[in-house]
């Protein structure tokens, strides 16, 4: 078992246990390398941030633990039951509890059915439900995430809003009383005004509803507002997870400093420095470098790093960092 | 009326570009929609205007009007200037705008895979612009070619002449289109959204990347961005639009420190900022902006605005003005903030 699991001293038992995940394709006889050895949890009520750059594997982890493929090899395990394996009816008896919410609010919607039908359409399929029941809970789902029932009923995807549209995606997840939603870039496409929108009504929804969130995202920003801890991925692995203001006041993976680094901050007085943090692409994910896969654009790449992996470490309080040569605390 | 600046210049230097009330209205379905209405704004030689504003605020189209790059058939100017060096550029014909149009002011979209074409190897692509634009043999136009990928800061140039876009990263796509608007050495660059499809690692490059590149040129440069922070990171001056208008416009100094109209302070608000805390509520602005093909009345913002009055939305306000160059569309400004001052 990965060292950062055996070193978190747990009181209570993770809601989510993500464990040596791997997740390869194959693509004309070649084999991307899209997830690597992730193991993470997620415990009850929390909100965990899962960050990184385009093509890093953070939205193929979220479907992986979503079975949305299986992943190829590891565990997830879920409310104690390892998902990985499941199919079926066994699976299918599971996933009222584990939900998801897409980036595109528009396209995750059937544009031909009426909101009420979108938002009803897991009760239909999970449960033999009673009509008047089934719009009862229509209507106190879309109540909750803020859309006016009465309004939007009958209307199609294409006549609201994208902000509208999330909120719709929300109250299908919400209506089969999840324990865990994994949102995949669930604001990414929305403006900063509708983005604090939803972000707020996340944060009201997890209280109300007691669920614990998996929020997958590329604003650093957007996911230190929302998450209580978090796990930042480079090309396939993770490099850093740690509680989110000490992640942000410290981070310890040169990688992590960097994507902290890049994020303009909207005041002119930090203008000055506009040296990029680091240079370079990211490596292809059919070949990725040998030892640590960060080591072709970091700073502080030794000859070690290209002969052996970082292992995750404990470098503080629930602060686990993968880096042989790790920055100093501040 | 809206674009009362005009005839009262804000700078002493005659700027490079001036717009002047300038409106653009589309003929859709749904009726005529006001994209643009009624904006002024003008931009000194070398310097930075960053535009910032939502979706649908029309920054875009500004942009695309100052080089008439919107479709003819549909869109209407109805009013207004867009004098470049003194020139005003609706009153040009198709072919003397092509001369202006890649040479004097060039443009870099926000999506670099659609902006290249797919066919032909980007050596040709800038070799292209060369000869078309200042009559270059085609050797010299290779060289040419070959130095300017060099100077964006393309790894190993010489092979990536050969190669075609979709063999590139979306941030070396990005370096080749700044590479093709910086061929003819513009006088003014406009950058719509240039780093909106790229990761924030690579952002920071491309961000480096403009800055350099204007200050060695001496270059104007219009960068329009829904990040503010993009923009506060490059902008001298700093416009914010809504719904077709400019409702707040100053140098970045006096407007991150003194934000007079409500939206500008409720879309800084809204953003999720690093420094702060875990969980910080978000200070949200409910609902959305007004449909540009309805009746507009009042003050645009005033159906979102937390301070509105019945003034704000029957009539429309007056652009006020704090010296030097600070102006605001707005019946109520907010005054000095906490963090405010004249700075």
């Amino acid at each position: 078992m990965p060292d950062m699991i055996e070193n978190q001293p747990h009181t209570v038992e993770p809601i989510l246990r993500v464990e040596r995940l791997v997740k390869q394709y194959a693509v004309r006889r070649r084999t991307v390398h899209a997830v690597s050895d992730v193991s993470f949890d997620v415990m009850p009520g929390e909100t965990l941030g899962l960050v990184g750059e385009s093509g890093c594997g953070k939205s193929t982890v979220g479907r992986a633990i979503l079975q949305l493929p299986p992943p190829t090899s590891g565990r997830v395990v879920f409310e104690g039951h390892n998902l990985c394996g499941l199919t079926g009816q066994a699976l299918r008896a599971i996933r009222p509890r584990l939900q998801m919410v897409f980036q595109d609010p528009i396209s995750s919607l059937n544009p031909r059915r009426h909101i009420a039908d979108i938002v009803a359409a897991p009760l239909t399929l999970s449960f033999g439900i009673a009509p008047a029941e089934r719009d009862r809970l229509v209507r106190e789902m879309l109540e909750a995430v803020g859309l006016e029932a009465k309004t939007v009923w009958s209307m199609h995807p294409h006549e609201l809003s994208g902000g509208q549209c999330q909120r719709v995606s929300l109250a299908r997840a919400l209506i089969l009383k999840p324990r865990l939603i994994v949102c995949d870039e669930a604001v990414s496409s929305l403006d900063v005004s509708v983005q604090a929108q939803i972000l707020n009504l996340l944060e009201d929804m997890k209280a109300r509803f007691d669920l614990s969130l998996l929020f997958i995202a590329h604003d650093l920003a957007v996911v230190k507002n929302i998450s209580d801890r978090i796990a930042v991925m480079y090309l396939g692995k993770l490099c850093e997870i740690a509680p989110s203001d000490e992640l942000y006041a410290g981070p310890r993976h040169p990688y992590t400093k960097a994507l902290l680094s890049s994020i303009p901050s909207p005041d002119p007085k930090a203008k000055g420095s506009t040296d990029p943090a680091i240079e370079g692409d990211l490596p292809s994910p059919f070949h990725p470098p040998s030892g640590c896969r960060f080591r072709t654009r970091c700073p502080r790449a030794q000859p070690l790093c290209t002969q052996q992996e970082p292992p995750m470490r404990v470098l503080a309080q629930d602060h686990f960092t993968a880096c042989h040569f790790p920055l100093e605390a501040s | 009326m809206a674009g009362s600046t005009a005839a009262d210049p804000i700078c002493t230097d005659e700027p490079l570009l001036r717009l002047e009330s300038l409106k653009v209205y589309f003929r859709a379905a749904r009726g005529l929609v006001r994209a643009v209405d009624g904006v002024s704004v003008a931009l000194e030689r070398g310097r930075t205007l960053g535009i910032v504003g939502e979706s649908g605020s029309g920054k875009s189209v500004l942009a695309r009007s100052v080089l008439r790059l919107l479709p003819e058939r549909s869109t209407i100017q109805t009013g207004g200037r867009i004098l470049f060096d003194g020139q005003d550029l609706c009153r040009l014909s198709e072919s003397e705008l092509r001369r202006i149009r890649g040479r004097r002011i060039a443009m870099v979209f926000q999506d670099p895979m659609t902006s290249l074409n797919p066919v032909i190897p980007i050596g040709r692509q800038i070799a292209q612009v060369l000869k078309y634009h200042l009559g270059m043999a085609p050797k010299a136009a290779s060289a040419r070619a070959l130095d300017l990928l060099a100077s964006v800061g393309v790894p190993s140039p010489r092979q990536r002449l050969e190669e075609f876009p979709h063999q590139l990263s979306g941030g070396m796509r990005q370096r080749v289109m700044i590479a093709l608007a910086l061929a003819c050495d513009p006088e003014l660059l406009i950058a719509d959204e240039p780093t909106t499809a790229l990761d924030v690692t690579v952002q920071a490059q491309i961000l480096d990347l403009l800055h350099r590149q204007q200050n060695e040129r001496g270059m104007t440069l219009i960068l329009i961005s829904h990040d503010l922070g993009v923009v506060a990171k490059l902008a001298d001056r700093i416009a914010v639009m809504y719904a077709g208008r400019i409702v707040e416009q100053a140098s970045a100094e006096a407007l991150f420190g003194d934000m007079r109209m409500p939206y500008t302070a409720a879309l800084f608000r809204s953003i999720p900022k690093l420094a702060n805390p875990s969980h910080t509520r978000l200070e949200a602005i409910d609902g959305r902006p007004p449909d540009l093909a309805g009746e507009l009345r009042g003050c645009r913002f005033a159906p979102r605005c937390r301070f509105a009055g019945d003034r704000c939305r029957d009539e429309e306000p007056p652009l006020g003005r704090k010296p030097p160059d600070h102006e605001y569309a707005c019946w109520h400004p907010m005054h000095l903030t906490a963090r405010g001052g004249n700075a």
